[in-house]
């Protein structure tokens, strides 16, 4: 077995080493969720990001940081029931249950938690995790027990046969999981699969979650009182809001959390959370445009610390690959019509990044700006749109339905892409909104439309945005080429092979003129108290790096 | 009652778009698994079947659990309860309060600049919406005084006075004072009525005192309309509760029933429609036997 070619693992990083280096900083500093990075060029105001906190005094211990809670959670159920596996699975995943390792998007970099030492096959097949120590709370039945691989094998088994979210890895690449001893699992997957290590996660640390073997089975202990061993420990929420977390005193780290405790306090509206915020009642504030930003700065200046965040969502226009769309000159022409920057302004007072076949929040493996085919890709010319149009026989008599949903902006986003393709002469109809279950069930699911927009879900693992792009997939699409470099992509274990081979599928897309025309990713704002101290701001830091955020009141 | 719930109960399930199934399930679930979500919350079974068992169990007083949560919802509607019982009781009593006030002062001091300004508030009051005055709530002591709404859930008014206060007057004032509007203009218009009639031109020219014909002689006679006006306002009260607990974070019914209304949790949205309609018969049955009370020529046929 030799150790995976990956440019992560050449480094051989124990917990130890990371701890001593710039990954240890990563790790003792904090972003519960003023998570924050800014991009590129075309950010349009982002802030620059960052990934490590500055030297800002001794931490002091105890304190209860307080936050918002936007949602309620139905239960603490990671796995579910259904879609609520996704809004509680976040929240648990983050902060009760620990994890094996995690990859920040805005690094890339593996950073290891439970998990100690990685290898991985020659072949690119097995991945063997080695564990270190560590404890479950000290709740009947688990009672402060170690946590064990057997509790690993259990916890992925389980999310291998229950979750309802499609994570394709889990059902279509894991093979087989098992425990050598009480201190190593091996994950067995049918194929080399270079995004394991993200993969494994489902983009999010929802899956990886270990769950102690004695409930792991159990839904009631696990929609009400579960057991982990993460750095926090539930305490108690009314209902699923106003969630109150206590610091586990045996947490793997000795003396993190510096923190006592976190509250969550439910402020479902905006506007209620930013008065609260400059009330201080609670400590930071998240989801802010720029105006919001501006605001909050003029009045509190040096009081407050600000971040940028560019969120790993973006926006698109899908078109269904039949006729007239199923041309690429058509669909090319299509793409000349769309002024992705006008509409980057409409919808977020122009903050964001322009989005190629892959969001721009996957900084390692997406295109460089100056990419000629990126470049393409973005370059808006009506003139030259209805020409190309003309050219391959565009039915510019024939009324073209844009579908869309009722999803937060969804409306506005449909609206601004149907003015822009009226502009070069399409006869785009807005049917009306659709009610979002309808729509994805009705118009997405079977791909029933001829053009719909919509706002993708942050996807942490490149290979998944551009799997869109491979059969089975919404648009009916299915072009060898394009499947073949997806798929020689997630069979480079090598680094640095494979963000070449992430950017080669991508040019491919752009070539191909696959029908998703991706557009942009937006920013997001955050700010918070500048007596909360080590935090870190970037992209995945989420709440899995908050262990080193001190009071400084 | 019957009808109300079988109407809601037929329609969720008829209507296009409500499977709850596809929204659990997400959506690159296959068919089987779609399938599976609905033989595990009984919906493959035919209405009929599923209405009688659900009306069963609501009459056992067994209201299910909630289909995303697990959790019991008859527990979940006790422990919201007192939250929307005192944001809707305290909004109405600011209705009452406020619009027979000014109704009756308006009233009297008919075609004065008090009477201008009285009606000109209630114009305003019924023609801007709760949500933007809600939002102003939040928006006008923060932007001055960097004031907050408190958050981080209800404190009964024994627990935390300070905490109940400033979390329930303010919406309570909104909500009210939007409610006071229609009983202002109709207690003005009854109150004039009843001033111009003969028995107070009598009462006066026995030479009591104004105040005393205004209270004792012209107020009594204005009750009966203006009781049915308030039922109608509880309605009003009581749908308005549900937007001033969304945009200022109480965790009342009313929030419980649009999150499952957005989730198509059938057991909580069949139960809290129903709840809502025996809410209004049993407001609109005080309304009917306090006519009596009010008026003894009813009573006395």
């Amino acid at each position: 077995m030799a150790r995976i070619n990956d440019e992560f693992m050449r480094q051989r990083i124990t917990r130890r080493r990371l701890l001593q280096g710039a990954g240890g900083t990563a790790l003792g500093a904090a972003a519960i969720a003023t998570v924050g990075c800014g991009g590129g060029g075309s950010s349009g105001g982002a802030r620059t990001p960052g990934s490590t906190a500055p030297a800002e005094g001794t931490p002091k211990l105890g304190g209860i940081l307080k936050q918002r809670q936007q949602v309620g959670y139905p239960n603490f159920n990671p796995f579910g029931p259904g879609i609520g596996a996704l809004v509680q699975g976040l929240f648990v995943g983050f902060a009760l249950y620990d994890h094996l390792f995690y990859v920040p998007t805005d690094t890339g970099e593996v950073i290891p938690f439970l998990g100690t030492e990685f290898e991985i096959a020659e072949d690119g097949r097995d991945v063997t995790v080695t564990m270190g120590e560590a404890v479950f709370w000290d709740k009947p039945p688990v009672n402060g027990r170690d946590v064990r691989a057997s509790d690993v094998v259990a916890s992925y088994e389980r999310f291998k046969e229950q979750i309802p979210l499609g994570f394709s890895w889990l059902q279509e690449v894991l093979d087989s999981i098992e425990a050598r001893d009480e201190r190593t699992v091996v994950f067995r997957q049918n194929r080399p699969w270079a995004w394991f290590f993200t993969a494994s996660n489902a983009g999010s640390p929802i899956s990886s979650s270990i769950i102690p073997q004695e409930i792991v089975g159990d839904d009631d202990a696990l929609d009400s009182d579960p057991i982990g061993s993460g750095k926090w420990m539930l305490a108690g929420h009314d209902s699923g809001q106003n969630v109150k977390l206590r610091k586990f005193p045996n947490w793997r780290e000795p003396g993190r959390p510096y923190l006592e405790g976190v509250d969550y306090l439910y402020a479902p509206d905006n506007t209620l959370a930013q008065s609260a915020f400059s009330a201080k009642d609670i400590d930071t504030i998240t989801g802010l445009n720029s105006r919001e930003l501006e605001d909050l700065e003029s009045r509190f200046g040096d009081e407050i610390v600000t971040s940028g965040d560019l969120q790993r969502d973006y926006r698109c226009l899908m078109l269904k690959n039949e006729p007239p769309f199923d041309d690429p000159e058509v669909r090319r022409g299509i793409n000349l019509a769309l002024n992705r920057d006008e509409i980057r302004q409409v919808l977020n007072l122009g903050d964001g990044e322009l989005a190629g076949p892959l969001p721009p929040a996957h900084t390692a493996f997406v295109l460089d700006e100056d990419d000629p085919d990126l470049q393409e890709y973005f370059r808006f010319d009506p003139a030259e749109s209805r020409q190309v149009l003309e050219a391959a026989g565009f039915p510019f008599d024939q009324e073209i339905t844009l579908k869309y949903s009722n999803f937060s902006d969804a409306p506005d986003l449909a609206e601004a892409v149907a003015q822009q393709l009226r502009v070069v002469g399409i006869n785009v109809k807005l049917p009306g909104a659709e009610d979002i279950i309808s729509w994805l069930s009705n118009t997405l699911g079977p791909g029933d439309f001829q053009m719909t927009s919509f706002t993708h879900l942050a996807y942490e693992d490149p290979s998944l945005p551009l799997s869109f792009y491979v059969p089975p997939n919404f648009m009916g699409y299915d072009d060898p080429e394009v499947t073949a470099a997806f798929e020689k992509a997630a069979a480079t274990l090598d680094m640095a092979e494979r963000v070449e081979a992430t950017k080669d599928a991508q040019r491919v897309i752009i070539q191909k003129m696959s029908p998703m025309l991706n557009l942009y990713s937006a920013v997001n704002y955050s700010a918070r108290w500048d007596y909360l101290k080590g935090v870190i701001t970037g992209r995945g830091s989420f709440g899995l790096f908050n262990s080193g955020a001190w009071l400084d009141k | 009652m019957l009808a109300v719930s079988i109407i809601t109960f037929t329609m969720l399930r008829v209507l296009p778009g409500q499977d709850p199934a596809i929204l659990m399930a997400g959506q690159n679930a296959r068919p089987e698994d779609v399938e599976a979500i609905h033989k595990s919350l009984g919906l493959d079974r035919p209405i009929a079947v599923q209405y009688l068992e659900w009306t069963s169990d609501v009459l056992r007083g067994d209201l299910g659990t909630t289909y995303f949560g697990r959790q019991d919802i008859l527990e979940e509607v006790k422990r919201r309860l007192p939250a929307s019982a005192e944001l809707v009781l305290l909004s109405l009593s600011i209705s009452v309060v406020v619009g027979v006030t000014f109704g009756v002062i308006s009233a009297v001091k008919r075609n004065t600049p008090i009477d201008y300004v009285v009606r000109l508030f209630a114009v305003m009051g019924q023609s801007v919406p709760d949500f933007f005055l809600l939002i102003l709530l939040i928006v006008i002591p923060w932007t001055f005084w960097n004031y907050s709404a408190p958050i981080g859930g209800s404190r009964t008014l024994w627990e935390d006075p300070m905490h109940n206060i400033r979390m329930y007057l303010p919406p309570a004032l909104i909500l009210g004072i939007g409610g006071a509007a229609g009983i202002m203009r109709l207690q003005r218009t009854t109150m004039l009525e009843v001033l111009r009639s003969d028995y107070v031109r009598t009462a006066r020219a026995k030479g009591l005192s104004g105040t005393g014909v205004i209270i004792r002689h012209a107020f009594r006679n204005t009750l009966t309309p203006l009781v049915t006006t308030i039922g109608t306002s509880f309605t009003l009260v009581f749908a308005g509760s549900v937007v001033a607990e969304t945009v200022m974070g109480i965790d009342g019914v009313g929030v419980f029933f649009i999150q499952s209304a957005l989730q198509r949790d059938f057991p909580v949205i069949q139960f809290l429609v129903l709840y809502t309609a025996v809410v209004v018969v049993i407001v609109n049955l005080i309304v009917d036997l306090s006519y009596a009370y009010i008026d003894p020529r009813v009573r006395y046929r």
